[in-house]
This record gives structure tokens, C-alpha cells and sequence, in this order.
């Protein structure tokens, strides 16, 4: 006798993934420089769409409204040239400049447009796929793990690792000056010496005022990410020498407690660890500091 | 050679490297048949290739480290000139020679004592006197270790840049010059101007027993008058200074 089926209710769709549904097939019909990550596109629907249809019930909401309501979200979004996801049009010291092994993840988050195709090849530390940038995880897609490879492999030699960049040829594309026939190798160099192949395909713009415009339209919004990027560094770093004037004071304070028990140094012991804790917390939740450094300087206390 | 003046600077963007990146940023110029632009200075070597320059130090990793440490003072020497430009108006000195020898006074090495007097951080004092940095500046400033950073922050006040131009990868003999701000040089020109005129006057003062000056230091015939009168006009300059041998 055959076995009979169990009858399980099919799962129902929620509201979320109905609105993630048409917000992916809508993403993925735009051309690319219009295409946005995965992650904004999650923070898009938490923090717009869905309060938007809050009063809307599951029965009243129609494909149409939910379409509208996306295409209004992109309206908001600053838009780009579509040259900026061409490496074509990107001046190659953006990428041929060395950079740090260590700093590849910045690169690629912070200084490269988020529409471009990468990769990462570190001959014996491995390699990843080729991926676009708007989707780039530095944990997800490999890179940390080669990274953490190189680093003791390196074992702390400076300027020994770095990588540079080569504009190639993606698999099955032809040269035809289209942004997503090409990506970003960014190849490993040992001392100088490449462990990757260092081959290079580019399309022959022509040379008019109209690209050399182009180009620098693009420049020009580098510039800016590689400013925003600065600012933020140096942030960081404000906010590690502040600690560490406060960790000094400290260390200054409980001295003189140890040599002098008095009220006041009581006192002066006691401010100095509260502005120490309350820095760190707040550069915490700043994101200038990381996990791993407030935990650290927690158990520390 | 072709030379060309200009006065935006050829890039804003800025990244401060490793020495051992030099050779591979040149090597992608000429992979690249790229067009850039190179200054060699004393203290480092800078690369502008697209919208990007690139800067590297030409010190010893140690000399370096204590260079980066003095960065700060480049912000603050410059925003001090700017507030006394504003504030104050001032005629260059004479310009003097920065090093001038005695050619009448003979010496007799085996018998002649000399001695020399070296005036202490002359040109950052010089420039607190004058009142182009503040106090709080100068103070800042005056630990060894930011010596070269101090005088380079002084040094390079409106100073002009002369790139060599890199064409299809391949280094030429054309020249760009970036303008400075005059102004801002005069400012230098007057600190340096004042410790040469302080020098002449010494060497009045001295009169054939004067032997030479070379910018901030004075050798004269050793006697206990000459060293009274070379220390007491420095004090009345408010100078620092101190005896050699």
C-alpha cells in the first residue's frame, strides 16, 4: 500500500519577503550603476516600505502599490554616472597604487565604486571568485581568510604584502568597453614579485572631450569616497589616542592612590575610571572602535 | 626643457606610503604609459599620477617615525603666519649672505684660541619673537624630536613646488611649477633675513676678531670681552644660544 502524504499547510509567505521578492526582481532589471546591495535593500524595506503598508492588511496589498513604493525609494538614492562602474573610466592609480594586505577589505568597501566586478588572488593563499562590489562581505566572499593566511605567512614583515590591480577580462565577455565585461584582479605581490598573473585587457576610449569629462566626473566621486574615507581614519584614530590619554591618566591616579589613600584620591581614582569607561562605550557605539577592542579594554578594567 | 606654471595644486587627494612602494608605483606608470608628475625634496619624494599623490619619505625609518610625529605642527605654523599676515605688516630686512667668512684676520691655528657660539632653535625662536607662531606653537615645537619637522614647517611656507613631468611613462626634462603664496614666503624670508642681520651685527660688533657666521653660528677669536659681547646681544635679543668648545 503506498504511503499516504502528509498534509503540511505550504508556509506562508511573509509580508517581507513578498516586498524583498519584487524589490530583487525590480534590482535586477536596472542597469548596473542603479543596482543597489542586498543589505540596502533590507535596510530600505525595515526602514521605509514597511512601515509605509503598516495599515495595509495582507489581503489589500497589491503587487502595484508595493512596485511604486520601490521605485520612489530608488528616486531618493544619490545617483551616479554609469561610467563610474566601468574600470574603463577609472584612472588606474586608483587601483595600481599598492595596497596593504591588510587594508584590502577598506579598498573594497571604502575606495572602489560599489558596482564593479573583483577579485582577489593571492596565488598559495588562495583566491576568491570574481564578485561584484555591492555585494562585497569581506567575511562571505573569502577575502578575510586569505587575508588572516597572509598574515602569517607575513609574519609581520612591512611593505613585504601587498596588492595591486589589474583590469582583466571576465569569462565569456567580450572587449567591447562594457562595464560588466570587465573586473578587478587585485594581485598579490611579495616583495615586489607578483603570484598571480599581471595580464591586463582594456577597451581604447576615444580620446574626446566628452570621455575625458567622464573621467573626471568619476574621479571627482572618488575623490569624495577617499576623503570620506580619510575623515573617518582619522576619527578612528582621535578616538584611540583619547583612550589612551584617559588609560594613562588612570594608570596616574591609581599610582598616587596606592602612595596616598586620601578621600581625594579616592575621588580623583574614581573620575578618571568613569570618563575612561564612558569613552570607550561611546566610541563603541560610534563604531570607531571594534568588538574585539571594547571587549579587550573591558576585561582590562 | 619646457617649463609651465600653474597655480591649483596638481592634487588634493593624498596618501602618505611606504618607501618600498616607490618602485612599484613607478613600474605601474610605465606598464601603464601614463602620464605624471615627480618632486625629489630633502625630507621626501612625492608622485602625482592621475587624481592621486602619492608621498614618500626620503628619511631613515627612525628619522621618519619622529617626522610623522611632528606633522601637527605644519597645520599650526601655517595657521599662525596666516593670523599675523592678517594681523601685522612688515618690510623685509636687508638681505644678507648666510655665510660669510673673514678674509683679513689671519689665523694661527697653533697658537689662536677660537670659539663659536650656536644660537639654540634660532629660526623657531627667531619666529616667536617676531610673533609668527604663538606661544602655545612654539612650545609645542621645541622638543628635539620634531627638529627637521619644525624647520620644515618653517621652510616650506608658500613655497612653490617644481615637478618633472612623466610622459607615456617615461621621465622628461619638463618642468611644472606649482605658484606659491609670496606672501606667506615672505614670512620666511623674514625670520631667515632677521637671523642673518642678527649675524652681521655681531660681527660689527666683533670687529676683526670676527672669523665667520654660517646661518645661526658665529666663530670669533677666543676672549673673555668677546664672548661677553656675543652672549649679551643675544640675550638682548631674547636669543638662546650656546657655546661651543
Amino acid at each position: 500500500m503506498a504511503k499516504q502524504k502528509q498534509n503540511t499547510p505550504p508556509k506562508k509567505e511573509t509580508r517581507y519577503n513578498r516586498i524583498l521578492k519584487q524589490f530583487t526582481a525590480i534590482n535586477n532589471s536596472l542597469p548596473e550603476e542603479g543596482k543597489i546591495s542586498l543589505k540596502q535593500r533590507r535596510q530600505i524595506i525595515k526602514q521605509f516600505i514597511l512601515p509605509k503598508f503598516a495599515k495595509v492588511p495582507d489581503y489589500k496589498l497589491r503587487v502595484k502599490g508595493l512596485k511604486v513604493a520601490i521605485l520612489e525609494e530608488y528616486n531618493k538614492l544619490p545617483s551616479k554616472p554609469a561610467e563610474a562602474c566601468n574600470l574603463n573610466f577609472i584612472d588606474p592609480s586608483n587601483y595600481k597604487k599598492p595596497v596593504e594586505f591588510f587594508e584590502i577589505d577598506e579598498f573594497f568597501e571604502k575606495i572602489m565604486p560599489d558596482c564593479i566586478y573583483a577579485k582577489v588572488s593571492a596565488g598559495q593563499y588562495g583566491e576568491t571568485n570574481i564578485f561584484n562590489t555591492r555585494d562585497y562581505n569581506y567575511g562571505r566572499k573569502g577575502v578575510q581568510q586569505i587575508t588572516e593566511k597572509i598574515r602569517q605567512g607575513v609574519q609581520g614583515k612591512s611593505g613585504y604584502a601587498f596588492y595591486v590591480g589589474y583590469q582583466k577580462l571576465r569569462p565569456n565577455k567580450t572587449n567591447n568597453g562594457q562595464s560588466d565585461s570587465y573586473y578587478l584582479d587585485m594581485v598579490l605581490m611579495l616583495n615586489g614579485q607578483p603570484q598571480s598573473l599581471t595580464n591586463t585587457t582594456k577597451y581604447n576610449l576615444p580620446k574626446t572631450r566628452q570621455v575625458s569629462t567622464t573621467k573626471r566626473k568619476v574621479q571627482t566621486l572618488l575623490d569624495e569616497k577617499f576623503k570620506l574615507l580619510k575623515k573617518e581614519k582619522s576619527s578612528r584614530k582621535n578616538a584611540r589616542v583619547q583612550i589612551q590619554k584617559s588609560i594613562a591618566k588612570l594608570k596616574d591616579t591609581r599610582k598616587k592612590l596606592k602612595r596616598n589613600p586620601s578621600d581625594r584620591a579616592k575621588e580623583t581614582n574614581r573620575n578618571a575610571l568613569a570618563t575612561l569607561v564612558a569613552k570607550i562605550e561611546k566610541y563603541y557605539a560610534q563604531g570607531k572602535i571594534t568588538k574585539e577592542k571594547y571587549d579587550r579594554l573591558i576585561s582590562e578594567l | 626643457m619646457n617649463t609651465k606654471t600653474r597655480k591649483s595644486p596638481l592634487s588634493t587627494n593624498i596618501s602618505f606610503l611606504p618607501k618600498s612602494y616607490k618602485k612599484s608605483i613607478l613600474k605601474s606608470i610605465k606598464e601603464e604609459g601614463a602620464s605624471a608628475y615627480i618632486k625629489e625634496g630633502t625630507f621626501s619624494t612625492e608622485i602625482v599620477w592621475g587624481g592621486n599623490s602619492f608621498i614618500f619619505s626620503s628619511q631613515k625609518k627612525r628619522e621618519e617615525k619622529k617626522f610623522r610625529a611632528g606633522l601637527f605642527l605644519f597645520g599650526m605654523v601655517r595657521k599662525d603666519a596666516k593670523v599675523f599676515l592678517q594681523t601685522k605688516k612688515f618690510k623685509l630686512p636687508k638681505k644678507n649672505s648666510s655665510i660669510e667668512y673673514n678674509q683679513e684676520t689671519y689665523i694661527d691655528f697653533a697658537t689662536d684660541k677660537i670659539t663659536a657660539t650656536d644660537l639654540n632653535h634660532a629660526y623657531w625662536r627667531i619666529a616667536f619673537n617676531l610673533g609668527i607662531i604663538s606661544e602655545y606653537t612654539y612650545l609645542k615645537g621645541l622638543d628635539d624630536k620634531y627638529k627637521s619637522t619644525r624647520l620644515a614647517a618653517l621652510s616650506t611656507l608658500g613655497r612653490r613646488k617644481q615637478y618633472t613631468v612623466i610622459k607615456n611613462g617615461e621621465l622628461t626634462n619638463n618642468v611644472v611649477i606649482v605658484e606659491g603664496d609670496n606672501k606667506m614666503e615672505d614670512v620666511y624670508k623674514l625670520i631667515r633675513y632677521t637671523c642673518f642681520v642678527y649675524m652681521q651685527e655681531v660681527k660689527t660688533l666683533l670687529g676683526k676678531d670676527f672669523l665667520a657666521y654660517k646661518t645661526d653660528c658665529i666663530f670669533y677669536v677666543d676672549t673673555k670681552k668677546n664672548r661677553d659681547i656675543v652672549t649679551q646681544y643675544f640675550h638682548k635679543k631674547d636669543l638662546l644660544a650656546k657655546q661651543l668648545s
